[in-house]
């Protein structure tokens, strides 16, 4: 009974260690079989399976994420260094004028990203997004630009509570027209503007709900919002008779102006073609 | 397996161009606050100096017509100071009549003065005896004299 036993325990050892060897081991050894070849064979098994799914990353989000980490740490050790004690000094004291700088510098922001996303928007509806970036993208950033500019714009907004100078209630910024201290009517625009900018980006919600006809009327309300933009900018804005305002809101309104033009042309063309064609 | 199913819509986005719109939308906000603080001009120095800080600073100003008065106290010394000493007072000097030979006249031109008087060695002409002029001598002052010093020295003894 013991020879039997023990030729049973070497034939499964020996069919073990046939199974878990890589080939060409000598497999007629029983005792470089024993303890660690178990836990090999399902990590083996593993890798095989993981081995065909995709990265956790994609390649460009992770060149993106480098890069991102690159440039915060050039931002922490060299730009912070510079800008802490400017900034904190505007901080402290007993009216402290941060707000009022975050607010100028979130504008002129606010208005950039209000203007990138007419720019794409407009390029879209005039074809021209179809040579760069292409329409699906344009429609993307279009999107994005618009909800971060309505971002900024709220941040703008708000931020003045904080100014003890200007000393503005919630009902002033929320009330169009009621800020009485300085050029109601002005600052007034900027207000309506900023409920117009908010009910056109957050239309791209109910879209499906509205309907695409009553979406795109809503579209068209973004040329009143940008008109009402540039001038709160141009007849409110502390800074806006230096040159960066000035070369900023001529650049961003001639161009919306020159897109707009070609958009109407195009519109107007693109019938009396097509009559053209039908005829002939 | 994952990738086969993303819908077509959703690849055709940008996150890479979103992420980077939203990074520059942030910095330029925070670079917009530094650069309106930096050009900004300085607030002036009393914004930010407390009450405390003016008066601690204000340097009393003496009127300009009062004179200054000093009250100088004794200079103390190890030794206790001498009595003060007797005022005395000198009476007029005894005017003493000398018969003097008059002067020739003077040229009228020349200023008299007591300067011509004083240099006599200077006029060329000789002279038989020397002028003296008689001038009431001035009163002399009163003054305090301190006592003379008892002192004994090797050559008085």
């Amino acid at each position: 009974m013991n020879d039997e036993k023990a030729a049973r325990l070497a034939a499964i050892r020996a069919a073990n260690a046939k199974q878990a060897a890589p080939a060409g081991t000598d497999v007629r050894q029983p005792t470089l079989i024993a303890a660690p070849e178990p836990a090999r064979r399902p990590a083996a098994q593993a890798s095989d399976e993981f081995a065909d799914l995709p990265p956790a990353l994609a390649l460009h989000t992770t060149l993106a994420i480098l890069l991102a980490a690159i440039a915060g740490a050039l931002a922490a050790t060299l730009v912070l260094p510079a800008w802490l004690p400017q900034l904190t000094n505007t901080l402290i004291g007993p009216e402290p004028k941060a707000y009022w700088y975050l607010a100028r510098s979130s504008a002129f922001v606010a208005y950039a990203l209000l203007w990138l996303s007419m720019v794409l928007g407009v390029t879209m509806t005039n074809k021209l997004a179809r040579l760069w970036p292409g329409g699906p993208v344009a429609f993307d950033l279009h999107q994005h630009a618009s909800l971060l500019g309505l971002a900024l714009a709220t941040f703008h907004a708000l931020i003045l509570l904080g100014d003890h100078y200007i000393n503005y209630t919630v009902a002033q910024i929320l009330t169009p027209f009621a800020s009485a201290g300085y050029k109601p009517v002005e600052v007034g625009l900027g207000q309506l503007a900023l409920y117009v900018m908010a009910i056109v980006g957050l239309s791209f919600y109910a879209r499906r709900l509205i309907g695409r006809r009553a979406w795109r009327l809503i579209h068209f309300l973004s040329f009143v919002l940008f008109a009402g933009a540039l001038a709160h900018g141009v007849l409110s804005g502390t800074d806006s008779g230096t040159l960066f305002a000035r070369g900023l809101y001529w650049l961003s309104g001639s161009s919306v102006l020159f897109l707009t033009i070609y958009r109407v042309l195009v519109s107007v063309a693109r019938p009396a073609k097509a009559q053209a064609a039908r005829a002939s | 397996m994952t990738e086969r199913h993303t819908p077509k819509r959703a690849a055709a986005g940008a996150p890479g161009a979103k992420l980077l719109i939203t990074i520059a939308a942030v910095a330029a906000t925070l670079g917009g606050w530094q650069a309106i603080s930096a050009l900004e001009p300085p607030a002036p120095a009393a914004d930010n100096a407390t009450a405390t800080d003016s008066i601690a600073l204000e340097i009393p100003q003496m009127p300009s017509q009062q004179p200054l008065r000093l009250n100088l106290g004794p200079i103390p010394t190890s030794a206790p100071p001498p009595p003060q000493p007797p005022a005395l007072a000198v009476g007029d000097a005894p005017a003493i009549d000398i018969p003097v030979a008059r002067r020739p006249a003077a040229p009228a031109a020349a200023p008299a003065a007591p300067v011509a008087v004083a240099a006599p060695a200077a006029a060329p002409a000789p002279e038989p005896a020397p002028v003296v002029v008689a001038q009431p001598a001035p009163a002399l002052r009163a003054v305090s004299a301190p006592p003379k010093p008892v002192a004994r020295t090797r050559s008085s003894k």
